[in-house]
């Protein structure tokens, strides 16, 4: 089990949803590294990631609304400001310029891929741990899985798929598919048959000590029609993954006390 | 005059006061004391469902029991666009039929966790909760793809139809039962979107949807 508060893992770029699970008016929820973040898109189409926490009273931020140059806390109005995530205005105080104490803690953003990232700590410039361009065609359905980072990427060293333009037709022994660890949280995965070739990047998103999400998109081209039997396809596969580790690790962890040692 | 036999807190009574509402059908309340005074187990009401069960729907002299049906009859009899219940088309029909018995299948784990924690049931509270996951993990997919390929909707029609008013009670309502949403995504863009529909209403536990203001 990784300690969550390494710096390295701090400072790491990491996936926390796809493009579509921001949509306007709406507010993702979702944890990197135990630590509760809200995701929204603002008017402007940029991502807001914020701590998942209303200043004033505690409220989960995702429970308020996006209103497009604001999110509104449910609990009692307070609004913060696209962007920088100042208090714009106090609805019990409404002739007072709220304090620019008052504010969310907001973390940084990439959009790439078809992936929003973040990262917690971030003293340095971007990282060059995040592929700078990915001319990704497809976002994948991203899967939750109750096991720690580190074993789901074990599992997805050998992730296996196959290339999108036989997914109609039967399995044939020519097909090949293998994925290779860029590091212990993205992986490259390629599958062929012949010249065709279908590449995937997948990544881990470590949500606490005992969930990870699993991320993913294709690169290059896709014809129309083979978009939703690839999405289907894959999520299929992870799907499958997520049983298999789960099995996994409810046979290793037996021993209630010693999955609560390993995950502190 | 339609009368609903009901409980406030109850979210298979609160899915029939919904669809009520969006199709502005006038109706009586008969409130039953389901907790604590147990009035749905009583001579008088035992009578009128023998199951013990709420709520049960008096139209005339037309007495329905099980909030799936009576969405259903509501639904066939009242909804003039005929969009709540497509009786039109055989296989969205299936469709939304079986989307209606995976409601009661939710209601059977999410709803009695909720019971467990709030009204004091001896359920087995980690076979409920793990129950509920498997269904909403279920759901969330299914959400996602109907995204993709359709408008989000339970059914992937254009519209909504009443299976999604029997899913999102007592989904909506799972955080009280233990049961958080954290990693179904797509189940929550899924209950902004119901409950952006124009006519809906709340019940104790569903907040006002987050409209802009």
């Amino acid at each position: 089990m990784s300690n969550l508060d390494h710096p390295d893992l701090q400072r790491r770029w990491f996936p926390i949803c796809g493009r579509h699970d921001v949509p306007v008016e709406h507010v993702f929820e979702t944890e990197l590294l135990g630590h509760e973040l809200a995701v929204w898109r603002g008017q402007r189409g940029n991502v807001n990631v914020w701590e998942n926490r209303c200043p004033h009273r505690g409220m989960r931020l995702s429970m308020g609304a996006n209103l497009g140059g604001e999110l509104r806390c449910a609990y009692h109005g307070y609004r913060f400001a696209d962007g920088s995530g100042l208090c714009t205005s106090v609805p019990a105080l409404p002739d007072r310029l709220p304090p620019r104490s008052l504010c969310i803690k907001v973390y940084p953003m990439l959009e790439r891929g078809g992936l929003i990232w973040t990262r917690l700590v971030a003293d340095e410039p971007a990282s060059e741990l995040l592929p700078s361009l990915m001319a990704s065609s497809l976002v994948l359905y991203s899967v939750a899985i109750h096991s720690a980072v580190l074993a789901v990427g074990t599992l997805l060293a050998g992730y296996r798929f196959r290339p999108s333009a036989t997914l109609l037709g039967p399995e044939s022994a020519d097909e090949r598919c293998s994925t290779s660890a860029l590091d212990a949280y993205s992986f490259r995965s390629v599958a062929s048959k012949g010249r065709v070739t279908t590449e995937v990047r997948l990544f881990t998103q470590p949500v606490d000590a005992q969930c990870t999400v699993v991320h993913g998109f294709l690169l290059g081209d896709i014809a129309e029609q083979q978009r939703l039997p690839t999405l289907r396809h894959h999520a299929l596969k992870l799907i499958r993954l997520r049983e298999a580790s789960e099995r996994r690790g409810s046979a290793s962890n037996s021993d209630p006390q010693e999955h609560n040692g390993q995950s502190q | 005059m339609i009368t609903l036999y009901d409980f406030e807190l109850s979210g298979d009574c609160y899915k029939v006061r919904l669809l009520l509402a969006l199709l502005e059908v006038p109706y009586s309340r008969h409130p039953i004391d389901f907790y604590p005074g147990r009035e749905h187990k009583s001579p008088w009401f035992l009578e009128l469902n023998p199951l013990g069960q709420l709520p049960v729907l008096k139209d005339e002299d037309y007495v329905l029991r099980d909030a799936q049906a009576i969405l259903v009859y509501l639904a066939s009899r009242y909804d003039g666009s005929g969009l709540w219940y497509p009786r039109a088309d055989p296989a969205l029909l299936g469709t939304i039929t079986s989307w209606l018995m995976f409601a009661d299948a939710i209601t059977s784990t999410a709803a009695a966790a909720r019971l467990h924690d709030g009204m004091f049931y001896e359920f087995d509270i980690d076979q409920c909760r793990a129950g509920a996951h498997r269904l909403f993990r279920i759901l969330d997919e299914h959400l996602w793809f109907s995204e993709r390929s359709a408008a989000g909707w339970i059914c992937e029609v254009a519209h909504p139809t009443i299976a999604d008013l029997a899913v999102l009670p007592y989904v909506q309502l799972s955080e009280e039962g233990g049961i958080p949403r954290r990693d179904y995504p797509a189940i929550r863009r899924w209950l902004d979107r119901v409950k952006r529909l124009p006519g809906f209403i709340t019940m104790p536990g569903i907040i006002a949807p987050p409209m802009p203001a």
